[in-house]
């Protein structure tokens, strides 16, 4: 018994060890430098609205969908850049979906490969309807006293995430091969940090514009600046 | 098996044994006023062939004389005194309480067609004419196939996939959808026959067929000559039965 | 194995698991009995895409994608059983009919074809979905899946009574695209899985795939809260509709009220009638909301009452400009009895004989109205007839009443004891219903029944004694002859 318990602690430690050995540590700490992304749409924003008859409390009496989030300076929200190329262990970092107003918060989750934590803080039954290929699609129901529940989602992927009880909330979680990646604010900036140095090619994907991408050369210890224009 | 040779037992056994074959011998079930036609008509038959001669009359009446007189008989007398009115009495309980049916509807089911139509404004004779499609023994693949997507987008909802009269609309109407698979259906009439029934419908249907409750379309109005044509091959190829020919003038 | 019953049957005698009957199916013979029987639907390619497809509502299953309705498993995939079952019994309240006319042999090849056109979506093996141990059906039970129906919100979509109309309704599309409508709970004979109490516990616990009803396994507070749903659901509608072939009309000697929730009319047996679409004149309705009535109807010395009750989803009043119809329902009559087997054409009469519709409309009320055809309804003036609606919770129900005596041509006098012919029709405006497209009955046969008598407790004596009387006068001739 003693033997096993051995075992296990080891198992535990080194796993334990791995996990902070492979963590990007700070900008520079590990010679890997920055990636400051803009990416940039010219288009118009895509927002369409919808009349809500039901849970009007908790959803508000208008539904907003925004398809396409444009900000100043032509700045596109909700990109999700990444750059495939770059070697790197994934971080072991859950993460988290709200559903709270009858909306995905945040509208784009990206993650590495593991479990992705799917909150119900409207107190009302919402159901987790997932549109995937690579990982196995589901439709759960999350009633009103389930607060919390945990999905595995393991291959690379774009998913769509949706709810049938309202129609209007549309989710994306960006299941990524690595952990270099970032999510565009409403400024349509995203950083990505601790970047081996090298030659990559930085990939830009939205939801409704598709993907476009940038070659960049990244130094250690220094941030790089790249602007992707997404069209249509 | 001196009981085997009383003419009572005998009349009797020949009844009940023409009961049971008209009963549960019959395929579809005779209704029972048909049952209760067949049955005089043995009774008329036995009580005939029991009478025939005085002494076969004698010796039929002989057992129920002896239940009516004989002293011995006393108790089945009491019995049956009892009984039959108790019965009868039943009887007339149940017909007089009972819920009053939908009245039966007997209408011709294959009525004679008319000897022409006019079809679209054109007159076609029926008597003697055969499917003009049949000729054109190359494209018969053809127009099976065509007839096949005809009858699946505008037959099915009624007649079923299946053809057997089972469409999920069919349980709501009455009469039922006609069942092609049946072999009293299209394998006793000639195709002009179904011709006609495709293209007038239920407006369609002659004075003997009352009372008109057919929901069949005229379809006429829908389908060309040639595809009413088309689907008649297909009804006929799909479930294996062959048209009836008109017969030969002598 | 003849037939599934019997090869289940003997799986359980020989104490073998039920799904030891699967057979392995030939999917190149499987492909002869499909391009037969299933093609014309199914399409070619098996993505439910045949030449019928555009007519159907649902829509018909695409193979391609792997995803099947109904399954008793756990994850995706289905045992090759549910299928065979599908094939076998058809799928209620869809045009999949039953192919059980089929040999045992091609329904097996068929599931094997089938298959063959998601193949890798088969390559993960069925896992065995275990259902909470089965509670039996109670009152107590039904309350607690009452307060679970209410506290998980099945309501947001089957309606607070299971109407098929709650909120989100509208909203529901399927995997393709398509719109699809939640189950209506009260009709259980359309469930297209199976109305028993498994088979709803199954569809509760593992969801209907490729549509947006989600699993509740997980998400039922207690695991036993599935068979306590599934207890609620049964009681909330009969088991089957029961169609009647004949619509009676009860006499009364007391007023007829007008308000359609009055108990007076709960006492009284409802005539289910079954509706179709209407497939004959143009727009024709492939996919009709209303597909039953329930027909009380009632008549004292001065008039004819009819109280109807239909479920329809949605409440909607005439709004040309968002193109919308109301929803409306309408009792077909001739408009005078013949003595003869013959009667107007049943689709609204025809140019030479007419109709009388008894109809009423959301926001009109009830009207008379004479129908020379679908097209060409005339309204009757100085109407006699009256009427009072009420909707809740996805169902109408409506009073309409009449003088019993009508002196006017166009309109029927009722007669006790007459057979009188009667068709329905109803459009449900929601659904975009109106016109020629609505939902309709061929004649049906509506009676009066004579004021209750006593006559079935007067023959019978009279017949036994009469009939003891000649058996004793035949014993006594008989007698006095020997």
């Amino acid at each position: 018994m003693r033997k096993v318990i051995g075992t296990l602690l080891a198992i535990a430690l080194v796993t334990g060890v791995a996990l902070v050995a492979n963590r990007p540590g700070p900008a520079g700490a590990q010679g890997g430098g920055t990636i400051e992304a803009t990416v940039t749409f010219a288009g118009a924003p895509v927002v369409e609205k919808l009349k809500v008859n039901k849970d009007t409390e908790k959803c508000g009496t208008e539904a907003v969908i925004e398809k396409v989030v444009v900000g100043p300076n032509k700045g596109l929200a909700n990109a999700v850049v990444s750059v495939p190329g770059a070697k790197g262990a994934a971080k072991a970092m859950k993460a988290t979906v709200d559903q709270h107003g009858c909306k995905f918060v945040p509208h784009v989750t990206a993650m590495t490969p593991g479990e992705l934590d799917l909150k119900n803080s409207d107190d009302i039954l919402h159901n987790i309807h997932t549109y995937s290929t690579a990982n196995p699609s589901i439709n759960k129901a999350q009633p009103k006293f389930k607060k919390l529940m945990t999905e595995k989602f393991e291959k690379p992927e774009f998913v769509k995430l949706t709810c049938d009880v309202h129609s209007w909330m549309l989710g994306w979680v960006a299941v990524m091969p690595n952990p270099f990646f970032g999510v565009t604010d409403a400024g349509g900036n995203a950083k990505i940090e601790n970047v081996p140095p090298g030659k990559y090619t930085v990939e830009a994907w939205h939801e409704t514009l598709g993907k476009q991408s940038k070659e960049v050369e990244v130094k250690a210890g220094q941030s790089t600046k790249v602007a992707i224009e997404m069209k249509k | 098996m001196n009981l085997l040779r009383s003419r009572f037992v005998q009349a009797v056994l020949v009844l009940v044994v023409a009961f049971v074959f008209f009963r549960f011998g019959i395929r579809p079930p005779a209704p029972w006023s048909v049952l209760t036609l067949y049955m005089s008509i043995v009774l008329l038959a036995v009580l005939i062939y029991v009478s025939s001669d005085s002494d076969s009359w004698r010796e039929f009446m002989w057992p129920i004389r002896s239940t009516l007189v004989a002293p011995d008989k006393g108790l089945t007398r009491l019995v049956l005194l009892i009984v039959v009115p108790l019965l009868l009495g039943y009887y007339a309980y149940t017909q007089a309480a009972a819920k009053p049916q939908a009245p039966p509807e007997l209408r011709a089911v294959h009525p004679a067609p008319p000897a022409s139509l006019q079809f679209r404004g054109k007159e076609i004779q029926i008597t003697g004419l055969d499917n003009p499609l049949r000729r054109d023994q190359a494209g018969f693949k053809k127009h099976v196939a065509a007839g096949a997507e005809t009858y699946i987008r505008n037959c099915v909802y009624c007649h079923g996939d299946n053809l057997d009269g089972k469409g999920h609309f069919a349980y709501g109407f009455n009469p039922p959808p006609a069942n092609f698979q049946d072999p009293g259906t299209i394998a006793m009439l000639q195709e002009a026959f179904l011709f006609w029934r495709i293209a007038k419908g239920g407006p369609g249907l002659p004075k003997e067929s009352t009372p008109w409750n057919s929901v069949m379309p005229a379809w006429e109005d829908r389908l060309t000559e040639e595809q009413i044509w088309q689907v008649i091959m297909y009804l006929y190829d799909a479930t294996g039965q062959q048209p009836r020919r008109w017969e030969t003038a002598h | 194995m003849r037939s599934p019953v019997l090869a289940v049957l003997a799986a359980v005698v020989l104490g073998a698991p039920a799904l030891a009957a699967a057979q392995a199916g030939d999917a190149k013979a499987g492909k002869a009995v499909y391009d037969l029987k299933c093609i014309g639907c199914h399409g070619e390619k098996g993505d439910g895409k045949g030449p019928a497809a555009e007519l159907l509502m649902p829509q018909p299953r695409d193979f391609t994608t792997g995803l099947y309705k109904i399954r008793t498993t756990a994850n995706k995939v289905p045992w090759d059983q549910d299928l065979f079952r599908i094939i076998t019994d058809g799928m209620p309240g869809t045009s999949m009919p039953s192919w059980a006319v089929l040999p045992d042999k091609d329904r097996w090849n068929l599931v094997a074809y089938i298959k063959s056109f998601a193949a890798d979506k088969f390559k993960e093996a069925p896992k065995k979905l275990e259902l909470p141990k089965e509670v039996g059906s109670s009152a107590e039970s039904i309350k607690r899946g009452k307060e679970m129906f209410e506290a998980i919100e099945c309501h947001k979509c089957h309606g607070a009574e299971g109407r098929a109309d709650g909120p989100s309704r509208a909203e529901l599309k399927d995997e393709w695209g398509h719109p699809i409508p939640p189950a209506n709970l009260t009709k259980r004979w359309t469930f297209r899985g199976g109305a028993s109490r498994t088979e709803i516990a199954t569809r509760l616990a593992a969801g209907v795939l490729g549509t947006p009803m989600p699993t509740f396994i997980d998400s039922v507070e207690k695991p036993e809260d599935i068979w306590h749903l599934t207890n609620f659901i049964l009681s909330l509608g009969p088991e089957s509709p029961g169609y009647a072939t004949l619509v009676t009309v009860t006499a009364v000697s007391d007023a007829i009220p007008d308000d359609p929730n009055a108990d007076f009319w709960k006492k009284l047996t409802p005539n289910n009638i079954p509706l179709m679409g209407q497939v004959i004149v143009d727009p024709r309705n492939f996919d009709p909301s209303v597909d039953l009535v329930s027909v009380r109807a009632v008549y004292n010395d001065k008039e004819i009452a009819f109280h109807l009750t239909w479920d329809d989803p949605t409440q909607s009043t005439e709004d040309p400009a968002k193109k919308l119809f109301a929803d409306g329902i309408s009792l077909q009559f001739p408009p005078q009895p013949s003595s003869g087997p013959e009667r107007p054409y049943f689709l609204m009469g025809d140019a030479s004989d007419a109709v009388y519709l008894l109809r009423w409309q959301n926001g009109k009320g009830v009207t008379e109205a004479t129908a020379n055809g679908p097209t060409k309804i005339a309204a009757i003036q100085g109407a006699e007839a009256s009427g009072k609606a009420a909707y809740a919770n996805g169902q109408y129900r409506l009073v309409m009443k009449r003088p019993l005596v009508s002196k006017s041509e166009t309109r029927p006098t009722f007669t006790p004891a007459v057979f009188m012919p009667v068709a329905f029709q109803a459009w449900d405006g929601g659904a975009g219903e109106g016109g020629t497209k609505m939902s309709l009955t061929s004649w049906y046969y509506l009676r009066l029944e004579e004021p209750q008598s006593s006559r079935r407790f007067v023959i019978p004596p009279i017949v036994a004694i009469l009939t003891l009387a000649v058996m004793l006068l035949v014993v006594r001739v008989a007698n006095r002859r020997a």
